[in-house]
């Protein structure tokens, strides 16, 4: 991933994160019942959530010809930071309380692992359809000879 | 499709001419099959000598220097990897990275790399790594 694309999906990252963030806090107002409302001060510690949560990305700016081990590590640093610097903040804030950390971190990993294995999965369709076109040329190259 | 072969007079220049009712994809590649050149200035030390193209498998910029790699050897090519790309960009190469210019002709296969990055295994067996930004030519010229 380049700089420009980086800086991209660093804003992806953070609208993200801000929708997440401000639709769990939402559920918990509905299921709690609170009457606890957002207020400007909170919009800002969301952001702050997002951007902080964001960072992290710049562990996934590497060399062109990086092996995929190196890509593996960057991807699970991120994964641990992401969700440490958010889970962190949130505890911080007062919004994510110990009773029901489990049921965040299992949804953290099935989202996380969850856009990871679609990237993947679209990468290998296109790999064999890929594959299926190089096959075609060649017998055509052959076919000309 | 009729195909005619004169001979020109003597003295005459060669030519080609194309008479269609359409460009079609065939007549496309024929023309840049036309256009192309069918070898390359390289070095074998310090003597200048002429590679043929369909012998190329890919051209890699190393430290401001342009390498050409066949089947088994490697050259040095004064040409700066932009230079052999304009050349070459008639025929079968395709950019694939920032440092690497591809004969699509001798992809085996390819495989994911990670990062929406692709892997190209080639008809010698070597591996070069397809980024980002240059999978969408790479789909484009395998008309997907």
């Amino acid at each position: 991933m380049n700089l420009k694309e980086l800086l991209k999906f660093m804003f992806v990252v953070f609208c993200a994160i801000t929708t997440i963030v401000i639709l769990y806090i939402a559920a918990e107002i509905l299921i709690t019942d609170s009457l606890w409302r957002l207020s400007a001060w909170d919009l800002l510690k969301i952001e702050f959530v997002a951007f902080a949560g964001t960072l992290p990305v710049l562990i996934l700016l590497k060399r062109e010809n990086a092996p995929r081990t190196e890509l593996i590590i960057r991807q699970v640093l991120h994964f641990i930071l992401t969700g440490g610097i958010i889970a962190g903040l949130l505890i911080g804030f007062g919004w994510l309380s110990a009773g029901n950390a489990a049921f965040i971190a299992a949804l953290y990993i099935c989202l996380y692992s969850g856009i990871y294995a679609a990237g993947e999965l679209r990468a290998r369709k296109l790999a064999k359809a890929l594959n299926e076109r190089i096959s075609a040329f060649h017998n055509d190259q052959n076919e000309t000879h | 499709m009729n195909i005619v072969i004169q001979t020109p007079s003597p003295g005459e220049e060669d030519s080609v001419v194309i008479r269609v009712h359409c460009m079609t994809e065939g007549v496309i590649r024929a023309i840049n099959l036309l256009k192309s050149p069918e070898s390359l200035p390289v070095m074998i030390g310090e003597q200048n000598v002429l590679l043929p193209v369909k012998d190329v498998f890919y051209a890699e910029s190393v430290d401001l220097k342009t390498f050409v790699y066949a089947e088994k050897s490697v050259y040095r090519t004064r040409l700066k990897l932009y230079e052999l790309e304009e050349t070459l960009s008639h025929g079968d190469f395709l950019r694939i990275s920032k440092q690497v210019i591809l004969n699509i002709r001798k992809i085996r296969s390819v495989a994911p790399a990670g990062d929406s990055r692709f892997q190209a295994t080639l008809a010698n067996g070597e591996k070069v790594i397809i980024s980002r930004q240059y999978v969408p030519a790479l789909k484009a010229r395998f008309g997907l």
